[in-house]
């Protein structure tokens, strides 16, 4: 499974890293813009990623623009949101609005930091990443 | 929170990070070393926004200091450096100030917790 995890804060990335480093391959950016660029080459090279973790606050580009971004990449490839990568947002924002526009722009997951390991491994068994 | 309330809170809430990391104590102990190498430059970095009063410097770093604190279980920090992005929010800049003093102290205390679990 190829993997990227886009979250500015180091301490999370880590723990992120540490949890998903026995699922497969995994590349790590620092914020939002990075992460549609990383999303983008991994389509045009034709190996895109399987699970993608995104945080909701970050730097230049925030997650959710970030997710309808990389979404909006893979419809022009043709690709379907079933059919895409895997989204886990990520944030220490606990506010439903929130969740309500991450859901729309099409994340199949959301979980709030401080991250859980058995809460991340059980999303990603709902959503068929393990 | 005012810091007759954050007194309540627990420096080092252990047992959670265990429990969030499900007793992964290698992964612990390793975000824990890195926790402490680096919460210094992110509270310079802190006090630079501060400095230079820029409020949305300020909130977006104090977001980043309590993520980081949320995941080690840091929870009387992190309760501080949400009411540091609070604060911020408002531009209640004497508070601010009072925060700022506070930041060190918080941070030694989680410090000294730390070291006894690294030492362990």
């Amino acid at each position: 499974m190829r993997i990227l995890i886009a979250e500015d804060e180091l301490i999370s990335r880590l723990v992120l890293q540490g949890i998903l480093e026995g699922f497969g391959s995994i590349n790590t950016v620092v914020n939002g813009e990075e992460a549609v660029i990383a999303a983008g080459m991994a389509l045009e090279q034709g190996r895109p990623y399987d699970l993608i973790c995104l945080d909701v606050m970050m730097p230049r580009l925030d997650g959710l623009e970030a997710l309808c971004r990389i979404r909006a990449l893979e419809v022009k490839r043709g690709i379907t949101s079933s059919r895409g990568a895997k989204v886990v947002m990520i944030s220490a924002l606990d506010d439903p609005k929130k969740i309500v526009t991450a859901f729309k722009g099409l994340c199949d997951a959301y979980i709030i930091k401080p991250v859980d390991k058995a809460e991340l491994l059980k999303k990603l068994k709902e959503i068929g990443c393990s | 929170m005012d810091a007759d309330a954050r007194t309540n809170v627990p420096v080092f809430d252990v047992a959670g990070v265990k429990r969030r990391l499900m007793h992964d104590d290698a992964l612990m102990l390793m975000v824990l070393q890195v926790f402490m190498q680096e919460m210094p430059k992110q509270i310079e970095q802190l006090k630079a926004a501060h400095a230079a009063a820029d409020m949305a410097g300020v909130k977006l770093q104090a977001h980043s200091i309590k993520g980081a604190c949320g995941n080690v279980g840091a929870t009387a920090m992190q309760a501080l450096a949400l009411e540091v992005g609070i604060t911020a929010e408002t531009c209640n800049r004497n508070r601010l100030a009072g925060l700022m003093d506070e930041i060190d102290a918080a941070q030694h205390a989680v410090y000294i917790a730390m070291q006894k679990i690294a030492e362990a």
